[in-house]
Parts: C-alpha cells; structure tokens; sequence
C-alpha cells in the first residue's frame, strides 16, 4: 500500500523533500512510516527524529495521521492503510 | 496595600479641556483586575455608556500597562489598548509590545485614560508628572515613524516613546490601528479612535522605577521562569532565530493557511516562499521589545525590484496570510513592503489584507463592475494592486473608501451576495488559521469578546499540539467547549492582564501559567494571589467584556461564523473534507456556554456567574 510521508523545516531538508511517497506493507504501524523516513534521512535521522536512547521518536515532535494527533489514536502504534498520510512537525509555537 | 509591580496611579487625560489628573490605583481593583486588559474592559465597563458612539467623545482609550512591565521579569513589555470598537461595536482591545509600554510605568502610571476630543491635531507628552497638551497641526498627515522622529526632535530628546496614528486614523478607517516603534495595537480600529479625538500621539518619557515587594521571592519567581524559557524545546533554538514565519510551514502543512478569501486554503501554499527558509533569507536584523532576552522580531529586507531597500521588522506570521496568502500573493518583496506601508499608513495589515482579498474575490466574480476602480487591476496574485490599494484605503480615496472600513461595511454598500464572502465575526476580520482544521480555535473566533481573534483564546492543543490541559483532536466537536473556555481565561489572566507575551507564556510554561503569574505576581505586588486566583481574574475579565457587549445587544445570534467556513468543505490539503457546519457550531456553543455558566440560549452571563465572580452590580445592569 501507498503512504505519503510529510514533514517541514529543517526534517524536510534531511528528508530531500517536504513529502515522499512511500511503498509500505499491509499492517504497517506509523512508527513504521517512521522508521521508514528515518532511513531516507540518513545519518542525522538520530537524534532528529528519532532518540538515539531507543530509536523511538523524538518526545517533542508533533506526529499526526492523516491530521489528527496520534496521541488521540493508539500512538506509534496506530496501523496505517492505504492512502494515508503521516506529517511531522517539529515543534513550532508564536503567529 | 501595593508595594511594588504597580505604581498606584492612573493618569487621566481630558482632550476636551485639556486638563489630567491623577487617580490611585485601589488593591481592589488590582486583586480583582490585575492590569492590563482587566484594568481597560473595568474602565470602559465602567465609563462608556452603552449606545456611546465609537467615535465620538463619549467613548474612551484606556492605555495600560500590567503590573509586571516595566519590571525586570522578561518579556513582559506589554500593554493593553481598550476602547469600544468603531470595527465592531464591541469591547476594541489589542495589545503591544516594544518599548512604550514599560516606558509608562517608569513615568509613573499603570494606565491613561484618555477622554473627550480635541477640537484640533494635538499630541500629548508625559515626562513623569509633567503632562502637556502641545499643537499637532504640524504633524497632521505624517506617516507614523516620520511622526515619531519629529516628535523626539522637536522635544530634543530621542528617549521618548511614542503611540501614534498614521493617515488612516486620521481619515477615520476603521481599520486604523496605533502604532508605537514599530509594533501596532493592531486590530479593532483603535486608531481611528485616536484619531476623532484629533489625538495624533502620546509621547512618553519616565525616569523611575518598578519597585519589588518581595525581592528574594520575586527572584526565585524569575529564575524559575527563566529556567522554564531555557528548557522549552523551541523558544531559543528555532524561535528566536525564526520567529512567527515558524508558523506557516507548520500550519500551511496542516491544511489550515487561509488563502484567497479562504477558497483556496490547503490549495495555495507557498512555504517556499513565504515560510521559515524564505524568511531567513531577507532577515538583516532583530529588534526586541524592552527586556526580551528572545527577540523574536525579525527586520526584513526587500532586495528585489519594485520593493528593493523597503524595510519592514516583520511581516509577522499574520501578514504573510493577510498580505500575502489572503491576496493570493507569494513574493515576499511585496508582503515586505506592504507590511511597511500599512506601520507607515497605521492600517491593521490583517484586517487590510483580508478586505484587499475579499475585494479581489469580488472582482474577478464580477461584483464591482459598477463601482470606478480606476485602472486598477483587481485580481489575486496583483500585487501592484494591493500596494495601491492599501494607500487608497488610508487616504480614503475612491474605491479605497468603500474599503475603508472592513469587509462587513463594504459587503454592506456593495449589496447582493457580497456578505457571502465577507470573512469576519463581529466586524472583525479573520486571522489566518483556517479553522475549519481547528474547532475549538473556530469556536474562539465565534465567541471572543473582540470578535475574530486568535489572541484571545488560542488553541495551542490544535495548532501546535501542545497537549495542555489535555491532548485533543483538532477535528472533534467534542470538549472543545471546555477548552475554548479553558482558553480565554488562561490567556487572559496569564498575558492580557499581567502583561506579558503570549509566545513567551505558551512556549516556556504551558503546564504551570497561571501558576507562574501567581509567583511573579505575589512577591512583585505584594498582593498575595495564587493560580486559582489568577486563572479567576481570566474569567472574571471575560464576563465583564462579555456584559459590555451584552448591554451594546450583542447575544448568540452574534456568535457565529462566516458562511463560507460552515457550508464550504476544505477542497484540498492536509484538513481536507472539514468545516464547521451550523449544527457542529451550536454544538459547540451550548458546550461553550454551559462551560462558562451562560444562559445557553441567548449566551448572556448569568447571575449565578456573575455573583460568584464578585459581579452582582453587573448582573443587576444586565436585569438576569
Ligand atoms: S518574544 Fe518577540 S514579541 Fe515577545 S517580547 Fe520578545 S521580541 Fe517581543
């Protein structure tokens, strides 16, 4: 199934570009999407998105499916299906 | 007894008779209003009759600066400007920053009232207790900062701070705001309250100092804020150096970046242009308020033909929607340059920007056909037109006049389905979040006391995900009642009152605000206050606010939200499929009042409410 992976700012740049689409397996989590764009990110993808601790996402990030926070669904752990989408936002406040 | 934060005295301005006087501040009205913005909607509850003209003397202009300015608690240079708004009607109250509103507290006053009119162009000047009321024909017509270099010329002294008008206060648009340095009590059409009282400025110059009660307990207060700033994730490392721009690239990917008159939001959004990395490259310098060790506020430069050497410090995250995105515009030259104009203009870039683009929406709909728009080519992306436009409106020069006073004024002369596209609530144009992506930030547009403004009770939980109080979806109906409520109070009684920065407060101390107002506030005044305390001067102030409106007939039917948003779906982006249909808004408004303790039917504060904050003489003017 098809993901598209989002994200802005300086995560943007690691990743080449503000939004990569992404073949995944059915039953895939988010934080599978996740470790996916780490991959694509490369050396830096730790610590900027993910805790070099544990590989699990960095706490202030905001992480959303298909623009609700996951923390309202099952987290990291939500199961993504075909045709959605994650964004990642680092943290952002003033406007 | 008030010992320090305060200085105790409020100067009264009468421009008719040219006469001021001081008066005390009671501890009273400080542990009941704190300052600021309590201060100002208790002074114009109190002193502005219902049914008073905005713009004739009765209504009033109540500066105030909180208990916390001036001190040497960071960021806290704030002030509230308060009157009844030409715009809307209601309860007009913005804020500022920079360096005036602390300058007042070193000459001696938490607040001016100032009343009345002058039957000519004056300026008032302050040095401490020395009050003058001087001639301003010679000022009359200039821009704002030309306006304030001439004035600390001719005083021969460049310490002073100036609060002024530019052209549009002066030709009365409703859209004029008060301009001091280069920050703006923006919103609500406060200029043009200034300037039917012929007031052009009010210069300021003090020389004392903001005593501390407590100074071993305000210092542990101070380190522990300070402690909180270091610590949060985003205030030094991206904030400082990007300021609000942050903010496009995080809203425009959420879907939620409103564009061209919100047809076009989730459609058009040019990050690349208008966002973090478009911003870094024009920054040549920062320019903080008074004790801000952030200095979030970006000076930027327009390199590129017709805007080369145009400066602006912004264009803040709002003007890069209302002068940008809102007109379909994405070359950052031309918000740059348009954001100056409107400081030199002293126009509300947001509610500029939004009726430019409301007027694009209708042009290329065919809805000005008769009206003579000169060879102005009136279409989205124009901006030549905008720039042309901004100045029409100040000078009030042919279909700049139409525009002159906002888009509910202007649908109004223009008739037919014009009010369709008017996006505002209240009079008040909307700020830039779509919040068709945002309920309970929706909601605050609805039932803000200032009509719509994302100032008053921002939902940090859905723009930022900040998960305080709780964690909440952005999409859901459900709670975000409660947490507009939450919302409102909490910035009111953190930020508006005290004063300080919203930024600072909501990026260092979401968890503990009220608590961190209570510490600083304590060993400050010497008034003893705790969070519960502080939180209730939030709810207390937007009960009264909400009872002067109720009083100027404002009720329910008012709390309400453009058309477009409740019968247009998001056509694209990340918020795509939502809107906030009438049914979903009155779902959240019987939540909403039955939160705050409102009747639920007609959304005027009950007695029960107003009893409990200490307000039974306002629950006897309102008869509940
Ligand atoms: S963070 Fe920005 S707006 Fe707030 S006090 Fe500092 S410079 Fe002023």
């Amino acid at each position: 199934m098809r993901v598209t992976a989002r994200t802005i700012t300086h995560l943007a740049v690691l990743l080449g570009s503000r939004e990569v689409e992404l073949e995944m397996p059915t039953g895939s989590r988010v934080m599978d999407v996740l470790v996916r764009m780490a991959d694509l990110m490369g050396d830096q993808a730790v610590p900027a998105l993910l805790r070099p601790e544990d590989r699990s996402p960095q706490g202030h990030l905001r992480i959303m499916l298909n623009g609700r926070d996951i923390g309202v669904l099952e987290g990291i752990e939500t199961l993504v299906q075909d045709g959605d989408e994650v964004l990642v936002v680092p943290p952002a406040g003033g406007g | 007894m008030l010992q320090g934060g305060y200085t105790g005295k409020i100067l009264r301005i009468d421009l008719s008779r040219k006469e001021a006087h001081t008066e005390e501040v009671s501890a009273e009205l400080a542990k009941s209003y704190i300052g600021g913005a309590g201060f100002g909607i208790k002074m114009l509850y109190d002193e502005v009759p219902a049914g008073a003209d905005p713009l004739g003397p009765d209504n009033k202009l109540i500066f105030a600066s909180g208990p916390l300015s001036g001190s040497d608690t960071p960021c806290a240079s704030r002030m509230a400007v308060t009157s009844k708004s030409p715009l809307t009607g209601a309860v007009g109250m913005a804020t500022t920053g920079g360096f005036f509103p602390a300058e007042l507290k070193f000459a001696g006053y938490d607040a001016l009232i100032i009343e009345g009119a002058a039957d000519s162009p004056t300026y008032v000047t302050i040095n401490d207790d020395d009050v003058k009321f001087r001639d301003a024909q010679g000022l009359w017509g200039t821009h704002t900062s030309d306006c304030q270099q001439m004035i600390k010329d001719s005083l021969k002294d460049q310490g002073y701070r100036i609060a002024c008008i530019g052209p549009a206060g002066e030709n009365l648009s409703r859209l004029a705001c008060i301009i001091n340095e280069r920050r703006a009590a923006g919103r609500k059409g406060l200029g043009a309250v200034m300037g039917s009282k012929n007031l052009k400025a009010i210069a300021v110059r003090g020389h004392g100092e903001v005593a501390v009660a407590d100074p071993d307990a305000y210092k542990i207060a101070r380190s522990s804020f300070r402690e909180h700033m270091r610590e949060s994730p985003v205030l030094y490392s991206a904030f400082a150096k990007i300021g609000t721009p942050m903010v496009v690239d995080a809203v425009g990917s959420m879907g939620m970046l409103a564009a061209k008159n919100w047809q076009a939001t989730g459609e058009f959004v040019p990050i690349d242009e208008l966002g973090t990395e478009a911003g870094k490259a024009v920054t040549v310098g920062r320019n903080p308020c008074q004790g801000c060790p952030v200095a979030c506020s970006q000076l930027k430069l327009a390199r590129n033909a017709p805007y080369a050497g145009i400066m602006a410090e912004g264009p803040e995250f709002e003007s890069l929607y209302s002068l940008g995105t809102q007109c379909g515009i994405s070359n950052m030259d031309a918000v740059i340059a348009a954001d100056r104009l409107c400081d030199e203009l002293g126009l509300d870039t947001m509610s500029a920007g939004v009726t430019i683009g409301f007027a694009m929406e209708l042009s290329e709909r065919g809805a000005l056909s008769a009206i003579d728009s000169g060879d102005l080519d009136i279409a989205f992306g124009n901006d030549r037109t905008m720039m042309a436009l901004l100045e029409k409106m100040a000078y009030r020069d042919g279909i700049g006049d139409l525009l002159a006073d906002g888009v509910k004024e202007a649908a109004e002369r223009i008739g037919g389905d014009a009010a369709y596209y008017a996006m505002h609530v209240k009079g008040l144009e909307l700020p830039a979040y779509d919040v068709r992506g945002a309920k309970a930030h929706g909601l605050n547009y609805a039932t803000s006391y200032t009509g719509a403004d994302h100032n008053r009770g921002y939902a940090f939980q859905e723009i930022f995900g900040i998960p305080i109080p709780k964690e909440v979806d952005r999409f859901a109906l459900e709670g975000k009642g409660e947490l507009c409520k939450w919302n409102q109070d909490i910035r009111t009684a953190t930020c508006d009152c005290p004063t300080m920065c919203a930024f600072i407060l909501d990026m260092a101390v979401p968890a503990v605000a009220a608590e961190n107002s209570a510490a600083l506030l304590t060993s400050l005044t010497g008034l003893s206050f705790t969070a519960e305390e502080v939180f209730q001067v939030g709810e207390r102030v937007n009960n009264l606010a909400r009872a002067f409106n109720a009083r100027e007939g404002f009720s329910r039917k008012d709390d309400t939200l453009p058309d477009r948003l409740m019968n247009e779906p998001l056509l694209a982006g990340g918020s795509k499929g939502h809107h906030i249909p009438q049914e979903d808004l009155d779902f959240m408004l019987d939540d909403y009042y039955t939160a705050r303790g409102w009747d639920v039917a007609t959304g005027t504060p009950t007695r029960a409410k107003l009893e409990e904050l200490g307000l039974a003489s306002v629950a006897d003017d309102l008869g509940v």
